[in-house]
Order: structure tokens, then sequence, then C-alpha cells
């Protein structure tokens, strides 16, 4: 079961409609919470 | 907006005439390409309760609920590298299939079982919640109400299945979406004329409604970024990964890539969204600033109190509530001044004396609550899910306050479909096909499913209709979810992340968990948002232990 699911995992190849990888994809959802974050704090301290 | 009710049932039953087999019944035949995954993900998750009481929340203690999404996208990544490419490639119905692949029958049907019970309720009180706010602010009959909404979610659900789902769930986000973006900028024409939008954000943010982000590490406190990053993404990757409302959406997907796009999209858009809806009850908090609100936002609770011997004590108190917010207009203003003249020392005593004026408004209200319960001492205190409402009916205009009950409609039907549509589906593969009836046709799997839909259909409806009278229950219900959530999530991350674990091992470690969850329910008095986290630990911790003393093979 487990190297089946491995195998599962790793054999998925096709590539995402935007940015060439899944990687990228994920650096990109990730990337965003960032950003957010650092917005609603700088939202946060400049009406307080 | 009974004219968008009926639209919504055709328009789901027209575009699923094709609905012929179980697969394109309980999977849409996994032809759902990403951007509808996305709609139905979302639309799934905001039941109408979201939209009725977000923005009262904001109004009430700030922004800082959006911390509790802050988990969601790390989720949802997470979901996308691991749980979307072994359910679409084991090619599943259900969540709780996966888990006789990985473990066994016993997993299966144990976690398919929680999930029923759990779901079950929580569909009743989908319709329930909001039917009754409806019910209180517009006047209509709370009965007729419940039935109008589940009527028409069992009508569109049982013909068309998950595509109906999907289909109406599209229309419904449009809707939802145009009727929180309109009553957000009707706000800003309702301001009066010297207050500009930087002057409302000012104002919400001294009086401490912009809070979006607290990175201050205290457990007493519910929302702070920690446990929105920590919590959030423990909550999200059950709700997301495990509960079959949610992963029936993404199993729809016509591939994995489609799926994965679906969800990730979904970690894009949906945080910014949260922001917007309190955002908006900010700004209804701005609005309420410069016109006095009700000293009480529950319309029947009011009335209840005025038609009581303590009905002239409570009307002088609205009038003390009235002279001090328009003394509290007088330093707004005065603080607007201030910020705008740039002298900190002026504005910190000018916010000061703004703050003064919001606590002599606090205590008014506390005397109002406390008269409220002396009249009834079963009433409802909290009508943090009235603001929002009240706001709508009492400032937008009629065309306008029609879209946002479609709106809030839409948002209760888009909820309830999904999980009526996820409890057939395990009620079926699970429960029926896996262990009643295994070797029927196609067709007859799908009268089983129809028929299925229809039953929880009913049975949810029935609960609304005897929740008013089982008050209780309400509370149960969250309880309940709580009391089995925490041992689902366990038994799911144990198969995920855990591999040698075997069956046995997850499977008794599930029940102790749940006796341990239940001790601490009858014999403790732990708050019971806790019991998710104990019973999550519980099976990954007990299921380490119990491993190595049974056997790795299940005999089912």
């Amino acid at each position: 079961m487990q190297s089946k699911e491995k195998e599962i995992i790793e054999a998925d190849e096709s590539a995402p409609p935007i940015l060439g990888s899944w990687n990228k994809v994920y650096a990109l959802v990730f990337g965003n919470l960032i950003f957010l974050i650092l917005m609603f704090y700088l939202f946060t301290k400049v009406f307080e | 907006m009974l004219g968008f009710l009926a639209f919504v049932v055709i328009y789901g039953i027209m575009k699923t005439r094709g609905t012929k087999d179980v697969d394109s019944y309980i999977r849409a035949g996994r032809k759902t390409p990403w951007w509808t995954i996305t709609l139905s993900i979302m639309a799934t998750q905001a039941s109408a309760i979201t939209f009725l009481s977000t923005p009262g929340q904001a109004y009430v203690d700030g922004m800082r609920f959006v911390q509790f999404y802050l988990g969601l996208p790390i989720a949802m990544i997470i979901l996308s590298i691991t749980a979307v490419p072994l359910y679409n490639k084991l090619n599943v119905y259900t969540a709780y299939e996966y888990l006789e692949t990985r473990f066994d029958l016993k997993n299966r049907t144990l976690g398919s079982i929680l999930f029923l019970s759990q779901r079950g309720l929580a569909a009743g009180f989908t319709i329930y919640a909001p039917a009754l706010i409806l019910s209180v602010i517009l006047g209509w009959q709370l009965d007729l109400t419940i039935l109008i909404i589940g009527v028409t979610v069992i009508l569109y659900t049982t013909v068309g299945g998950t595509v109906a789902v999907n289909k109406t769930h599209i229309l419904q986000m449009i809707i939802i979406t145009v009727g929180m973006f309109s009553s957000f900028i009707i706000i800003y024409f309702l301001l009066p004329d010297d207050i500009s939008v930087i002057d409302a954000a000012y104002v919400a943010g001294k009086l401490g409604k912009l809070n979006a982000i607290d990175f201050s590490f205290d457990l007493s406190n519910r929302y702070t970024f920690w446990s929105g990053i920590i919590g959030g993404t423990f909550l999200m990757l059950s709700y997301f990964g495990t509960d079959q409302s949610q992963v029936q959406r993404y199993l729809a997907g016509s591939s994995i890539k489609e799926s994965r796009m679906g969800l990730l999209v979904n970690g894009l858009v949906k945080v910014p969204m949260q922001f917007i809806i309190l955002f908006i009850g900010a700004m209804v908090f701005v609005l309420y600033q410069f016109v006095t609100p009700p000293l009480f936002f529950n319309p029947v609770e009011e009335q209840n109190v005025k038609n009581s011997i303590y009905s002239e004590e409570y009307i002088e108190l609205e009038k003390d509530y009235d002279r001090i917010y328009k003394e509290k207009q007088v330093k707004i203003r005065e603080m607007l001044g201030a910020i705008e003249n740039g002298s900190e020392i002026e504005i910190d005593e000018k916010t000061n004396e703004v703050l003064a004026k919001q606590e002599e408004a606090t205590v008014v209200r506390e005397k109002a609550i406390d008269l409220i319960k002396e009249t009834n001492p079963d009433a409802d205190t909290n009508d943090t899910n009235f603001i929002f409402i009240t706001y709508i009916t009492t400032f937008l205009p009629i065309g306008l306050i029609g879209l946002v009950l479609a709106a809030i409609l839409s948002a209760s039907m888009s909820s309830t479909s999904a999980e009526l549509n996820a409890l057939a589906s395990t009620t079926v593969i699970d429960i029926y096909k896996r262990m009643i009836k295994k070797d029927a046709s196609d067709s007859h799997y799908l009268k089983v499913s129809k028929l299925s839909t229809i039953l929880w259909g009913i049975y949810a409806i029935v609960f609304a209709l005897f929740a008013s009278q089982l008050g209780s229950l309400v509370e149960a219900v969250n309880i309940l979810g709580s009391l089995v959530y925490g041992t689902i999530l366990g038994i799911f991350l144990v198969a995920f992340y855990l591999k040698k674990i075997g069956g046995n091992a997850s499977f008794y470690a599930a029940l102790v968990a749940e006796l341990i969850v239940l001790y601490c329910y009858l014999f403790t008095s732990i708050p019971f948002l806790w019991y998710n986290v104990i019973g999550c630990l519980s099976v990954i911790i007990l299921a380490l232990i119990l491993n190595p003393l049974l056997p790795k093979k299940a005999e089912v």
C-alpha cells in the first residue's frame, strides 16, 4: 500500500494550466498567503 | 426573489437531464472543470449563516475572525499534493472508500457512520438557522420558510445529483457575490457627506474594528495569527480532506489537474473574500456611528420587553442610548479633525473621548440586555446574527433587499444541497452497495441514490421544523460535530501520513479516542471545541501505541 500510494503521487506529471509546474503554483498560493498577511498587518497598523 | 428560487430549480433540472448513471449522479461523470470546482467548494462552505453572522461578527468583535481562514491555503496545498492524486487514481466515490483501500472495511464503515451521524443533523441546522433569522426579521412563517428552502433543494438535488449541485452553485455564487458587493457599495452612499472612505476606515480602526492581524501568542484568545495558522490548518485539512460534502466537489474533477486547480484557486481567493465580508461588517459599524443603531438588533426580543412591565425602563434606556450616540458623533468628527491635523497627542486625546462614549453606550446596552433577560430568562441575548440583516432591511432599496435575500437563500441552498448530495452518496456507496446489496444494476443504485437524497432531505426538514421546539438541540448539533470530527480527522491523518500503521490499530485507536472524547463531554468541563484536538491526537497516539501489539491485516 505504502509504495503503491507513493507511486500514484509521483506518477502524476500532468502540468498545471499556468506557471509550468505544480511547485510553482503551490509557491504562488503560499506567497499570496504571505502577501495577504503582510497587507492585513499593514492595514491593521495604519488605521489603528 | 421567488423568481430566482424558481429559476434555480428549473436551471438545476434543465442542465442535468442527462444524469442516467451513478457515476454522473455522484461524481458528475468526472467531467467538472476547475473553475466550477472552485465555485462549488466556496458555495458549499458559504452557508447562509456565514453571510448573516460574519459581518455582524466584525461589527461586534472586529475583523480578527479573518485569521481563522489563514490555514486554508496551506491545507489546500497539502491536500493537492496528497489527497487529490490518491482519491483520483484510486477512483473512489467517497472519501471513506479510500479508508477501505488503505486499511479495511471496518475503518471505512466507522468513518462513514461518524460522517452520516454528524452531517445528517447539520443539514437540518443549515436550513433552520437562516430560516429562523429571516422569519424573525421579515415576519415570514418559520415552518413555511423551512419548507420552501428544503423542498427547493430536494427537488434539484434529487433530479440532478452532483451535476445539479455544481451547476446551481455557479449561479448561487454569482448571486452571493453580486449581493454582497451591492450591500458594500451602498454603505458609501449612506455615509454622511463629510465622511470619506478613508475617514470611515479611521473610525473603524480607532474603535478596534480593523484588527485583522494579531501576532500575540495567547491561548485564551480564540483568533490570533497563530491559532489561525496552526489550528486553522488542521481544521481545514479535516473539513476539505475528510468531509464528503467537500471531497465530493473535487472528486467530480475531470482530472487530477482540474481537482487540484479547483482547490488551489480556492486557496487564493477564500481569504480575501472573507476579508471583504468582514470589512463590510466594519463599515456597517461605521454607518451605525452616524445613525443610532437599535439598542438590541433582535426585534422579537425587543418587542417582548416593550410589551412587558419593563417597557418604560427600556424606552428610557433607548433615549439614553440615542443621546450618547449623538454626543459620540461630535467626538468622532473631532477625532477625524485631529487625524487630519496630525497631532499625535490630540489624536490620542480625542480617540479616548470617543472610546469613553462607546463604553457609556455599552453600559446602557448591557442594562437593556438585563431587562430582556428579566422579561424572558430563555431569551437569546446574542443579537450578532441580526445586525447585517437589520442593515439590509433598514437601508437598502427594495430591489436590492430582494437581491441580498436571494443571496442569503442561495447560500442556504448551496450548503444544504452539497450536504444532501454527500449524505446520499455515502449512504449508497459505503453502506448500501458495500454491505446490503452488492451486485445490483447501475440503474438500481441510481434509484436508491435518488431515494436516499429525498429521505435525507425529509430528515433535514423534519429536524429543522422541530429544532425551534428543542432549543438545546441546536447546541447539541454543534457539540455532536465536535464529538466526532476529531476522530475522523485522526483516522485520515493516520491513513495519509503514518504508512506503517495497520487497519486494526487505526480502528481500535479511533474507538478508544471516541470513548475519551465522550468521557471529556460527560465528566469534564473542557470546552467542546477542544474535543477536535483531543479526538485527533488520541487516534494518532493510540494508533502508534497499538500498532506493534495488533496484527496488521484485518479479518473482515
